[in-house]
């Protein structure tokens, strides 16, 4: 039997921004940006909310358990932090490894997300450095949505 | 003697008085010598503290690698050497043949004349150096600068006594101790990433008699993934170094070469939180890394990133109370993301010269404390930002040294 496509990752940022609006992470206007700059290290989504402070999410297709690792050193950088996963790549695995991690999990389907654990506290209250980056750079969601459709045209 | 890779960059850290017995001395390197001539020349003449000019002739070795454009101090460099090379290098490579065509004793006079001059030539901004110096210090050094600790010829990486660049380096050596003396000279013994580190203990029997000190720099040896073959090499090396009476500093090492001083190693050098390996053949491509944070209880950096997770993840005990890290720590934890990355090297200069106080001063300790950590290490699921054998490596280093105490 043909083994089934994955969708590219690109694919994954339009649900999970429809998501964070859905779980009332976010609306329109929302500071958010991809990419944001981390020391080293890029954190692919991060949301600033008025009342959570800055969600950080990790998007991945499949290799689940590197996408759990950059999440779980998100916790340093952010109030919470998730994962973003395929939702058929997520196995019994994932879930305890997401669990001790202290990173919440989020499965994507084609068109949102859907929590299926909730992240730990962030272990110390991160700086608000991050939080001024994204503010900073002006972008918010709505933004990130035109360029996520965008995306998934050029994909089609 | 603890060396520090001179970079312009670290000039402030290298004048803070709080670190003046973190270090020793510095190798600065011929690039920046050269063609930074007066702005290098001014602050380490003004320091006032033992250097020396690294030539870094392997630069213009033939490499099997793509080379990188050279920038200006590295063709200032290459004029130091040879006034010919320029107009053809690196569009073609200079072969062993060029060296080879007589021309060799006059580039070994040229890089020697260029270090003995060098404390009265690059002199022209002393003064404002000083200035700095007395600033930050309080103190003031009004005297002749002093020329450098020792004189280092020009030196090829080799594979060992019969490759025939080793002649062209042996010959240099010979030269420079004709012209400068034998307490005069500190050659550099370069090897290239495939010799074996015990390659060193022969080379060293081929030095002239009158050698007494060499620094030794093994191409891109990573400490991270020394075997016991790596460690007995260094323990014959440091044999060979008593039996000929010749002085034994690794010129790129970590906190494994720190272990390494306690069976014969006279010292190590490193730049501040950075170049503790070195590949002979990418000399060219410069610049130091981002900085990182040296984790003291692992003896290893991680990334700014992962420091705070690893943090968390340690012994309280095990956190660093140096004077940088005191600053930022909150509920007992240094907060990575308030330090600059100044404070960033400043810990790690601090760290490091504990870690070799320790060694000198109670080796068996470290050694337990070593076995401490690793075992500590060996018993938990680590979290993923600690590396992962990072237990088994230092059980390792710490069984090795001990059987050769």
């Amino acid at each position: 039997m043909a083994r089934k496509q994955l969708p590219p990752e690109a694919e994954l940022l339009l649900p999970v921004l429809r998501g964070a609006m859905r779980l009332q992470w976010a609306d329109q206007m929302t500071p958010a940006a991809i990419e944001l700059p981390w020391h080293q290290k890029r954190i692919d989504l991060a949301v600033s909310h008025s009342r959570s402070g800055l969600i950080a999410i990790e998007l991945k297709v499949a290799n689940w358990r590197q996408a759990i690792d950059q999440a779980y050193v998100n916790r340093w950088a952010a109030h919470c932090s998730w994962v973003a996963l395929w939702h058929e790549c997520v196995g019994y695995n994932t879930y305890g490894y997401a669990r001790e991690a202290g990173v919440g999990l989020l499965a994507v389907t084609d068109n949102t997300v859907y929590p299926l654990i909730r992240p730990a506290l962030a272990p110390r209250p991160p700086t608000s450095e991050l939080e001024r980056t994204v503010a900073d750079a002006g972008m918010r969601i709505r933004d990130l949505l035109s360029l996520a459709r965008r995306r998934r045209l050029a994909l089609a | 003697m603890h060396w520090l890779s001179y970079s312009q960059s670290d000039q402030a850290l290298l004048r803070d008085p709080a670190l003046e017995s973190a270090w020793d001395a510095l190798v600065v390197p011929g690039t920046l010598a050269a063609f930074y001539f007066e702005g290098t020349g001014g602050f380490v003449l003004a320091r006032g503290r033992p250097y020396v000019i690294d030539p870094r002739t392997p630069l213009l070795q033939e490499i099997t690698v793509s080379r990188p454009e050279p920038k200006k101090s590295h063709l200032a460099l290459a004029e130091i050497h040879d006034p010919d090379v320029p107009s053809f290098w690196p569009e073609r490579e200079a072969s062993r043949d060029h060296w080879e065509d007589g021309r060799w004793p006059d580039v070994v006079r040229r890089v020697i004349d260029f270090q003995q001059v060098y404390s009265s030539s690059a002199a022209g901004k002393v003064e404002k150096y000083r200035k700095l110096l007395e600033e930050a210090t309080g103190r003031s050094l009004q005297r002749e600068p002093d020329p450098p600790h020792r004189i280092v010829p020009p030196y090829w990486a080799v594979t060992g006594a019969t490759d025939p660049w080793w002649t062209l380096s042996s010959e240099a050596i010979s030269l420079a101790l004709d012209t400068c003396g034998p307490e005069a000279i500190q050659p550099i013994v370069a090897t290239t990433r495939e010799t074996p580190i015990r390659r060193f203990a022969e080379l060293l029997g081929e030095l002239p008699d009158d050698c007494r000190a060499v620094f030794c720099w093994r191409g891109s040896w990573d400490e991270n993934d020394a075997d016991r073959a790596d460690i007995e090499g260094w323990a014959e090396t440091a044999r060979a170094a008593e039996r000929y009476a010749i002085e034994v500093t690794n010129l790129y090492g970590g906190y494994l070469s720190v272990l390494l001083t306690a069976i014969g190693l006279k010292g190590l050098n490193h730049g501040i939180g950075y170049s503790e390996q070195r590949d002979v053949r990418r000399l060219g491509e410069t610049g130091a890394p981002p900085t990182r944070y040296y984790m003291p209880a692992l003896r290893t950096f991680v990334s700014r990133a992962n420091a705070q997770p690893a943090m968390d993840a340690l012994p309280a005990e095990w956190l660093c109370k140096c004077a940088a890290c005191e600053r930022v720590t909150q509920g007992g934890v240094p907060i990575v993301d308030r330090l600059s990355s100044e404070n960033l090297k400043r810990h790690f200069l601090i760290c490091r010269a504990g870690e070799l106080e320790r060694v000198a001063t109670d080796i068996g300790r470290e050694l337990d404390d070593l076995e401490e950590v690793a075992n500590w290490l060996h018993a938990r699921t680590l979290p993923p930002v600690i590396p992962a054998g990072l237990g088994a490596r230092l059980a390792r280093w710490a069984a090795e040294i001990r059987q050769l105490l």
